[in-house]
């Protein structure tokens, strides 16, 4: 039984594209000092937040479910992360909910391999 | 425990890689290490910097609020002109403040002055001399190391005795106890009760090591306290519990009252108080911080590339062996996970590198200048992650490019 492969929507390339933009920019930030006055441990969490979701656009690039899922855990860790450190920007949850909304829509026709 | 094994087998690939290629693996990890190393750096001498600032402010008395003639906030609208005609600060204002209010635990007069202090053929030239009044040890914190501080009739009398930092104890009498001895200032015998212990040194210059302190009804029969020239200031430290806010609105009206100030006038005097500096040096250090974090980000970059660079390398030099591996029934997976485990030791032992370099420099800069430089925990956890999600970012296209490799091809290319 052969698998059904799609082609990637340019929808979805475009999210990839400004996500992998959007990681690359919001590195630095791991080390800011506005990160830094949040907390010791704040670093080293957002960093592997960042670096998850950046795993995730992988994933979503090669059009795999498990970038899909991926994302979404991110998604929930940094609104709880941001809620429990009052740092939550609102923009941003709004931005991510939108790319999970199309994601979404795409999840069954995405493959489901690593 | 699969998983550890797994690590141990990705430490080793990643060792072995860094023997049988050690230039080019040294070279890779330089841009790392060089990253973690100007990043960590910085803001361990800024952290330092701003510990040892934020020590000596404190030490100013961080609960106090100085009644002065002139504010402590600058900027490009300072109306000096107006702070001039101001009168300064008076010791009857002290008795007069403690009278008024039962919110206030101590008010104390503050003046200081230059003078040469002499000890029989021994003399300290310019060391600084505080008079003080009554409540000075409510409103500072130190130890009296030999004798004691002023008994509270001594100040009120202004009775001819002093207690002396340990820097000065030093200077005129070599580490000996000087309880009981006699310094000779404005021409009169004062007589020593006490020496503190030592401090060290503060940037604001307010360290008791080098200071003599006297009771200001004693200075005050030999020099005029009510001039700019001995920067006159009373300190006000409110009872426990008391807010600050509270307490420098209770000491507006009162001061207001003092000072017969009309509802339409402006205010005489500036109520100033540590935290308004705290702030303002909190931003300095901050512009400092953003500037090494700048520096750093670039270098991490360039670092993350050539990382990313010899993992690409690393697996095209291993195609074969991956084939081997998945032709053996290693999951896709466990081939990512090996390369990224790789990638991540790598990146840590780059960053743990440059970590390293940052705490013998420090060990170093320390004992080169009078000042402790501290590789701190946070800043070592923050150069740790740094490096491990480096790691993550620049070695997870490679090691996924690696998983999804096909057994057969991968087996022919090394043939």
């Amino acid at each position: 039984m052969g698998y059904i492969t799609y082609t990637r929507p340019t929808i979805i390339t475009v999210l990839a594209v400004i996500g992998f933009i959007l990681v690359l920019f919001s590195m630095p930030s791991v080390f800011s000092p506005d990160t830094r006055d949040l907390g010791d441990y704040y670093p080293a969490l957002f960093g592997l937040l960042i670096s998850f979701r950046f795993i995730a656009y992988v994933g979503i690039w090669h059009f795999k479910r498990w970038g899909v899922e991926l994302f979404l855990y991110t998604y929930f860790a940094n609104v709880v992360i941001g809620i429990l450190l009052d740092s939550l920007s609102p923009i941003g949850v709004i931005y991510r909910f939108v790319e999970l909304v199309v994601l979404a829509i795409y999840y069954r026709k995405m493959d489901r391999n690593l | 425990m699969f998983f550890l094994s797994l690590l141990r087998e990705s430490v080793s690939f990643a060792l072995h890689a860094l023997r049988v290629n050690r230039l080019r693996t040294t070279l890779s990890l330089l841009g790392i290490t060089i990253g973690i190393f100007a990043i960590i750096a910085v803001f361990t001498a800024v952290d330092s910097l701003e510990r040892k600032v934020r020590g000596s402010l404190e030490s100013l008395g961080g609960e106090v609020i100085f009644v002065q003639k002139w504010p402590w906030t600058f900027g490009p609208d300072y109306p000096w002109w107006k702070y001039m005609n101001r009168p300064l600060p008076k010791i009857r204002e002290t008795e007069e403040m403690m009278r008024r209010s039962e919110n206030i635990d101590a008010a104390v007069f503050n003046a200081y002055v230059r003078k040469t202090i002499y000890y029989k053929t021994s003399f300290v030239e310019n060391a600084q001399l505080l008079a003080t009044s009554k409540g000075y040890e409510l409103v500072k914190k130190f130890d009296v190391h030999h004798g004691r501080y002023f008994a509270d009739q001594e100040v009120e009398t202004g009775n001819p005795v002093c207690v002396i930092g340990s820097g000065i104890g030093d200077a005129l009498f070599g580490g000996q106890d000087p309880i009981g001895l006699q310094l000779k200032l404005y021409g009169q015998k004062v007589e020593i009760v006490g020496e503190f212990a030592r401090e060290g040194e503060s940037m604001f210059g307010n360290s008791l090591d080098n200071m003599v302190v006297v009771p200001a009804e004693f200075a005050q029969k030999y020099i005029d306290l009510e001039t700019d020239q001995v920067s006159p200031s009373i300190l006000v430290k409110g009872k426990e519990g008391m807010s600050s806010a509270d307490l420098k609105d209770e000491l507006m009206g009162m001061l207001r009252g003092i000072h017969s100030l009309q509802p339409g006038d402006d205010d005489d005097f500036a109520l100033n108080e540590v935290s308004l500096l705290t702030a303002q040096t909190g931003e300095i250090f901050r512009v400092f911080g953003t500037a090494g974090w700048v520096i750093g980000a670039f270098s991490i970059l360039v670092g993350g590339f050539g990382i990313a660079n010899i993992m690409f390398v690393s697996v095209k030099e291993r195609t074969n062996q991956i084939g081997i591996q998945k032709a053996l029934g290693a999951k896709n997976w466990f081939i990512l996970a090996q390369f990224l485990c790789e990638s991540i030791v790598l990146c840590i032992i780059g960053g743990a590198i440059g970590l390293a370099l940052v705490y013998v420099g420090s060990i170093i800069a320390s004992k080169m200048i009078d000042f402790e430089f501290v590789l701190s925990s946070s800043n070592v956890i923050l150069g740790l992650t740094i490096s491990a999600m480096i790691g993550i970012i620049s070695g997870f296209i490679p090691a996924y490019s690696a998983s999804q490799l096909d057994p057969v091809e991968a087996i022919r290319s090394g043939m």
